[in-house]
């Protein structure tokens, strides 16, 4: 089962691992409980490691640590990524609150 | 040329903005306040906003509360004078389009330009209630087909839902043609010209009900993109050749060059040049009409895939195959593309658009089907919106 927000989920980049590189951010394209496509500005590339955060219904996401997996940059200049989620928990969490977004939908 | 609008309070900051704007090729339009920038609406029409503002100013919020009674759908662009990254996530859940951090520049604001300018959200349609009940109509008589087909007859024609289509009084757009490999599309003023690779043939159709008028044989090419150039009609042919052929009964061939910029798959003459696009290397050449068509400059293509081209008398068009769109060239500045309009028959992955050509207030473009070749070609027809057509 598939829902659509309204609109594209604004998210924020950390690199703890690299303390020279500045916050960024960007749009979660897609979202699942395991991985997300991400559209930003920000030039990212495969193994870049990274925190992402955004708010999903009634539950902010915070510091959801993630590996990129293959990205790409589009026409305009963005980079198209696929992000996965590293940590187990995160992934639990975040599988919960789809499922309660899915239910309400 | 679309119309950038750009609020700045520091006049310092409008004009950087405003040079920024202008060297990507865009006009701007500024205003100091938002005021100013819902003046200018009525009048200049802009496509999208962009607003500088620091970190503890809300003049984007204010401008989108705004824009949401004018008009809802502008993007607007952030422009902050700080790089905060919380800061820019409240912006983008506000509403705004994107958030470019300092420095501003070209390389910075470009890409959101472009992105913002094509990025379309959710498609509305109105619908007639008198459409509507034909639109119910249309779903029977589908789910029918379709239940035919469940029981055991295989062929489930597409045609049929063109059948329905015409059945609707609307204005035939789409031609099937009697061959199944189009590879490129020419216009005369009179005949529109279409070449086949298959079959090797150059076939001239009525503009009206798209019949046949006359087919030639070209027995040693394969045809492909093609342009009339100088009483003549160039022809892009495989393997790697451009052959020049005169326009009289039999399309006489009166030379036959080795491209020098293999393989050309789009073709179009301004009155001056000529103009290919090299899809594979993503380039488009201009070109003298000499023997194999010397490159005189080159330029990146600013689209995912050209794969047709073609001149409207002011600037050249062409038909982004990747992106399923047509682009607006200038000829002074042919890499940056100034119009994008969406080609929604093409983004259901049955057509490969193989040719373009312009006629007042539009375009037909053809197409090979999807597997190759297993259908007839189609030519469809392509209206300009009139207020696409007014800001040309």
């Amino acid at each position: 089962m598939r829902v659509s927000a309204a609109r594209f989920i604004p998210a924020s980049v950390r690199f703890p691992e690299s303390e020279a590189r500045q916050d960024a951010w960007g749009r979660i394209l897609e979202l699942q409980s395991n991985r997300a496509r991400f559209l930003t500005r920000t030039r990212l590339e495969k193994g870049d490691r990274l925190s992402l955060s955004f708010d999903l219904p009634g539950e902010p996401m915070k510091d959801i640590s993630a590996e990129v997996s293959a990205g790409e940059r589009d026409e305009d200049g963005y980079y198209l990524c696929v992000l996965l989620f590293s940590d187990s928990a995160d992934r639990v969490r975040l599988g919960r609150v789809l499922q309660k977004i899915l239910v309400r939908s | 040329m679309a119309d950038i609008g750009i609020i700045a309070r520091d006049a310092i900051a409008r004009g950087e903005l405003r040079l920024i704007v202008e060297e990507l090729g865009y006009r701007a339009v500024p205003a100091k306040d938002i005021k100013t920038a819902l003046e200018a609406l009525g009048t200049e029409r802009p496509k999208l906003f962009v607003v500088a503002q620091s970190e503890a100013e809300n003049i984007s919020e204010s401008l989108l509360a705004e824009l949401e009674r004018e008009a809802p759908f502008l993007p607007v662009i952030t422009a902050m004078r700080e790089r905060k990254a919380a800061r820019a996530m409240e912006l983008m859940r506000a509403g705004v389009f994107e958030v470019v951090a300092p420095p501003w520049s070209a390389e910075s604001l470009g890409p959101c330009l472009s992105k913002a300018l094509r990025f379309k959200g959710t498609q509305m349609e109105v619908v007639s209630p008198a459409e509507e009940k034909k639109g119910v109509l249309q779903y029977f008589l589908l789910a029918f087909a379709l239940l035919v087909f469940a029981v055991g007859y295989s062929a489930y024609d597409k045609r049929s839902k063109l059948a329905l289509k015409a059945g609707l009084d609307r204005p035939v757009t789409e031609w099937d043609l009697p061959y199944n490999h189009p590879s490129g599309l020419a216009f005369d003023g009179k005949t529109l010209w279409v070449s086949d690779w298959f079959s090797q043939s150059m076939y001239t159709h009525h503009t009206g009900d798209l019949k046949v008028l006359r087919t030639v044989h070209f027995p040693r090419e394969i045809p492909g993109a093609m342009t009339f150039a100088g009483d003549a009609l160039w022809v892009a042919a495989q393997p790697r050749s451009i052959i020049k052929h005169m326009l009289d009964d039999t399309l006489k061939v009166v030379g036959r060059f080795k491209d020098a910029r293999p393989q050309s798959v789009a073709m179009t003459y301004d009155g001056l040049y000529l103009w290919t696009i090299d899809h594979q290397k993503g380039m488009m050449h201009k070109r003298i009409l000499n023997e194999g068509l010397s490159v005189v400059e080159s330029f990146k293509y600013p689209g995912a895939k050209g794969v047709a081209l073609t001149f409207d008398g002011q600037a050249l068009w062409s038909l982004d195959g990747g992106n399923k769109e047509l682009l607006r060239h200038e000829l002074s500045r042919p890499a940056r593309a100034t119009k994008r309009l969406p080609l929604p028959m093409y983004r259901g992955g049955d057509w490969k658009p193989t040719g373009l050509a312009f006629r007042d207030g539009g375009f037909w473009t053809v197409a090979e089907s999807i597997p190759k070749g297993e259908r007839p070609g189609r030519i469809f027809w392509h209206e300009i919106p009139k207020d696409e057509a007014k800001d040309k």
